[in-house]
């Protein structure tokens, strides 16, 4: 038995997500609330910039007699030139005054040091993609579930956008180049083939989009990509690799939709892959939840993911008993699988996985 | 029990970072016997976050294999051992599958006590996210309170390890480095505070307490440089592994049932490694190191001129590094950044694009179980795992300095025995490939044996020795190593072609030969294993095969590998030729050398 890895391309799911803030804050909304993707669900106080103040040595006192100068305490706000800490009284000539440099708040006293923060940011936190509140963490966040269909990538960069999913490619083969990015794809989540170049991406910010779907992306442009105002994914990895045609086909039956799109990637203690969320409009009874993390078996769809296949995807026909030499010359146990253009091959059961 | 043993029957599991084995040990004809090994997923990502689940797979293929049931129903392990033979006496398992302890380095001066600190911390799983130090001044940036403090919220360090001062010295910069961890953690949510480990002047220890009184919870130990010329890591060693186990090893996802599955406490694969290492070295009194190049972590251990004294102490002659952001699979892409692409690219024998190695590599990052296919894939993972090794190696070296058996600087120790573990060595599809990657990084010196962990067996009988030393030390003895062969590396420099060394070789059907082996030259003589043969060694008067002395040879028998008799006279320390075009044609020249 082998238990390879799994993705979830899915054209009807339900799905769940945490929405969680950075730190903790407040809650917004309420249990069996239909939310929207732009709807604010909870937000939270972030820090501003800290600046460390060392009262002891500008009133020239000891840090153990420092509080009997304190005028302020951790969590107080204060002015810019506010006075924080003061030796001697009223009219006294000698008095020194030690005062805040910035607007903030009082966050730590230590050893004769005050640490302040300026004015603190709010930070929005947005329920991303159309559903409904099934969970409510007071102070942390709260689950959002929908139906609707997902697509997992591989690699992503940006944070999370909505807009409507628009094809730019007839192929999964066909690259996203710059000349099909048109003032039409304003405020969309545009889906190309197999993968993008640095003036389409240009293009692309251009024109507004609101995101970009591609097969692959040169390892050359992943921090080009990172630094656009909008999120990226690819479904397959990184070089010249044509989307999987499940997946794009998934996609194209689905234009014109309105999506929710995270490039928010994490590979490691705690998995958190790029994603694309489709809502659809509840009808009838919701689909059975989907079994994850099944064993590999005769029949199963499977893609390949690593070269020399890597983004087929196929059908396992068979499960040899017997490892096999592959041609680099090691002698592997895999599954014979019959790719989309009926051609049999035989893969390494590391380098394949679920899908579907 | 049949045969006097108590315990007839183990399995033990080492559960990785990408993959996780389990082999199963049993009595046979009275002797402890390697039976049968399984290999699974590691499971600890969603939708598979439980790590028992991967062990509960790769037992699933030893059932298979065997026909004993191992497993009930409900997925439990049997033990002890059943009248039918299905189940196992005693479980015991290694793991490396948690984050690696993130630490910030806080000290006095950059180059003395951090670089302590430093050499201590790398015994086991860690990363140094960054140091903070007095003398930082370098980074401007950092000269305020502000920016110190910034480094500490940022990382959000599971511990911050404070060094500095000697013992006896002045207390007052240990404690300003203290009150800006102080008013950090201040700053930081309870939850979020990081352990504080002091290992710096023990004078300073009260003061440090008061200062950091109720802002975060400290651990004093004994001080790493408590003098300028000594360097004392032991303490700070088994400190950082205690974190690591409580911090990290606990959060493993199932961490808790296959702690409750095991007879002993689950270890760190690095120090099971580390523990059958000096085994060796122990039992058989030899210099050996150990290299275990996993998919998230590359580790060195060994042991030179030690003197043992108890079955579980050294006499500080161990050392062990362990890289944890050098893995093969995880941190693919650190090691192409870390070492330079040119640098892996250089050890390939044909010609490949930059930009085509680092698709490659990012790819092997997003899919870190997969396997190389192709010819080409799999010797650009065996270049990447030369570098890995190399810069693993170059912070063990420093701790070989100044031994007797390390007479040259910048160079290896003579070293008896190497061991090579972990996927990339483990599965080379020609042996060759293995070997060659152990000498062109090792680099050794003199007369050498090389053994290949073919089955993943360091570290679970590492920690099978906790519980069972006898069963440990039966089945390294007979189903423990591959014996690649041996290898004879003459030291010394010469005009390329000059000849080096002077051999012949007797086999045990009586068959000699005679040879010559120019500097710069690499070559096999095949000796199989379970044949023997007599080597009668003659280096030329300006080199040196570990008898002390340039010039001076000797006669050894020799038991054979499935490399066989490894002559390397490239010349140590080994150098590329300059262009690309000469290094293909030189690697090629050298893989052709060893078979493969």
């Amino acid at each position: 038995m082998y238990y390879p890895s799994v993705t979830q391309v899915t054209s009807l799911a339900v799905i769940k997500r945490e929405r969680l803030l950075p730190v903790r804050g407040e809650v917004l909304t309420s249990m069996g609330a239909r939310v929207e993707p732009i709807d604010v669900v909870a937000r939270a106080s972030l820090g501003g910039d800290l600046h460390v103040v060392d009262v002891g040595k500008s009133l020239s006192v000891k840090s153990e007699n420092l509080d009997k100068y304190l005028l302020k305490a951790v969590g107080d706000t204060v002015e810019e030139g506010e006075a924080i800490a003061a030796k001697g009284r009223g009219l006294i000539p000698l008095r020194r005054v030690c005062r805040s440099p910035v607007a903030g708040r009082i966050v730590a006293i230590s050893s004769g040091r005050v640490a302040l923060e300026s004015r603190a940011e709010t930070f929005e936190l947005h329920a991303h993609f159309r559903g409904t509140v099934i969970s409510v963490m007071p102070s942390l966040g709260v689950v959002i579930e929908t139906v609707g269909a997902l697509v997992q990538g591989v690699w992503g960069a940006g944070g999370e956008a909505q807009g409507v999913l628009k094809m730019l490619a007839e192929d999964p083969k066909e690259k996203l180049v710059a000349d099909a990015i048109d003032v039409g794809c304003h405020g969309s989540i545009i889906v190309g083939g197999s993968s993008v170049d640095e003036e389409a991406l240009e293009r692309a910010e251009q024109m507004q989009v609101r995101g970009i779907v591609v097969g692959s992306i040169g390892v050359d442009l992943g921090k080009r990509a990172s630094d656009s105002p909008f999120p990226v994914i690819a479904t397959e990895g990184m070089g010249q690799v044509p989307m999987a045609s499940v997946i794009f086909e998934l996609l194209r039956s689905n234009t014109g939709r309105e999506a929710s799109i995270s490039g928010v990637t994490r590979l490691r203690w705690g998995t958190v892959r790029p994603e694309i969320i489709i809502p659809l409009q509840r009808r009838g009874v919701p689909p059975p939840p989907q079994q994850l993390g099944g064993a590999l078996e005769v029949g199963a769809q499977v893609r390949v993911i690593r070269q020399p296949y890597l983004g087929s995807v196929g059908q396992v026909i068979s499960l040899p008993s017997q490892p096999r030499v592959v041609d680099s010359g090691a002698r592997l146990r895999g599954a014979e699988v019959e790719l989309e253009g009926k051609e049999r091959v035989f893969v390494p059961y590391p380098n394949l996985e679920l899908i579907g | 029990m049949a045969n006097g043993l108590e315990i007839e029957s183990i399995l033990a599991a080492d559960c990785g970072s990408t993959m996780t084995k389990v082999i199963l040990i049993d009595v046979i004809d009275g002797q402890y016997r390697f039976v049968a090994q399984g290999e699974a997923l590691s499971t600890i990502e969603p939708p598979r976050a439980d790590v028992r689940l991967g062990v509960r797979h790769a037992i699933g293929q030893i059932e298979e294999a065997t026909g004993r049931l191992l497993l009930d129903e409900q997925g439990q392990l049997i033990t002890p051992e059943q009248a039918s033979g299905n189940g196992v006496d005693v479980f015991v398992a290694t793991t490396s599958a948690a984050a690696p302890l993130r630490l910030i380095l806080a000290g006095l001066t950059s180059d003395v006590s951090i670089e302590s600190a430093r050499r201590a911390v790398s015994s086991t799983y860690t990363l140094v996210e960054d140091t903070i130090s007095l003398d930082d001044g370098a980074q401007k940036e950092r000269r305020s309170a502000e920016a110190r403090i910034r480094i500490l919220q940022r990382h959000q360090p599971d511990a911050v390890f404070i060094v500095g001062g000697t013992d006896g010295g002045a207390v007052a910069p240990v404690a300003d480095i203290a009150e800006v961890v102080a008013l950090a953690c201040s700053i930081m949510n309870s939850a979020t505070r990081p352990q504080i480990v002091f290992a710096g002047n023990k004078e300073a220890r009260p003061l440090v307490a008061e200062i950091l009184g109720g802002k975060g919870e400290l651990r004093a130990i004994d001080n790493v440089r408590p003098a300028l010329d000594v360097e004392s890591v032991a303490a700070a060693q088994e400190e950082i592994d205690t974190l690591y186990r409580e911090r990290k090893m606990a959060r493993i996802p199932g961490f808790g049932g296959l702690s409750a599955w095991s007879s002993v406490a689950v270890l760190p694969t690095t120090r099971a490694f580390g523990y059958l290492i000096q085994y060796l070295a122990r039992q058989y009194g030899l210099n050996v190191v150990g290299v275990d190049i996993g998919g998230a972590t590359v580790t060195v251990a060994g042991v030179v001129d030690g003197h043992f004294t108890s079955v579980s102490r050294s006499d500080g002659h161990f050392t062990s590094v362990s890289r944890s952001d050098l893995g093969l699979s995880h941190n693919v892409t650190h090691i192409s950044t870390e070492a330079g692409i040119e640098n892996i690219l250089r050890w390939l024998p044909f010609d490949m694009e930059v930009t085509e190695a680092r698709n490659i590599i990012a790819n092997k990052q997003l899919r870190p179980t997969t396997v190389p296919q192709t010819h080409q894939e799999l010797l650009l993972e065996q270049a990447i795992a030369h570098e890995a090794l190399r810069l693993t190696l170059a912070e063990a070296r420093q701790k070989w300095l100044g031994r007797p058996s390390a007479p040259y600087p910048g160079l290896s120790p003579f070293l008896d025995l190497i061991v090579g573990g972990g996927g990339v060595l483990a599965h080379a599809p020609h042996y060759g490939q293995a070997a060659l990657i152990l000498l062109d990084v090792l680099q050794p010196i003199g007369v050498s044996s090389l053994a290949l962990d073919v089955t993943s067996m360091v570290a679970p009988l590492g920690v099978t020795a906790t519980v069972e030393p006898l069963a440990a030390a039966q089945v390294m003895e007979r189903d423990g190593f591959l014996s690649l062969g041996t290898v004879v590396a003459p030291v010394g420099i010469a005009r390329k072609g000059e000849i080096a060394l002077q051999l012949r070789i007797t086999y045990d059907d009586g068959r000699a030969l005679e040879m010559e082996m120019p500097y710069g030259s690499l070559e096999v003589l095949p000796l199989s294993p379970g044949h023997k043969a007599t080597l009668e060694l003659r280096p030329t008067r300006r080199f040196d095969i570990g008898l002390g002395a340039k010039g001076k040879g000797a006669t050894t028998e020799l038991e054979g590998g499935a490399v066989g008799i490894i002559i390397d006279a490239r010349g140590r320390p080994l150098s590329l030729p300059a262009t690309r075009e000469e290094q293909r044609a030189k690697i090629q020249e050298w893989l052709w050398g060893v078979g493969s």
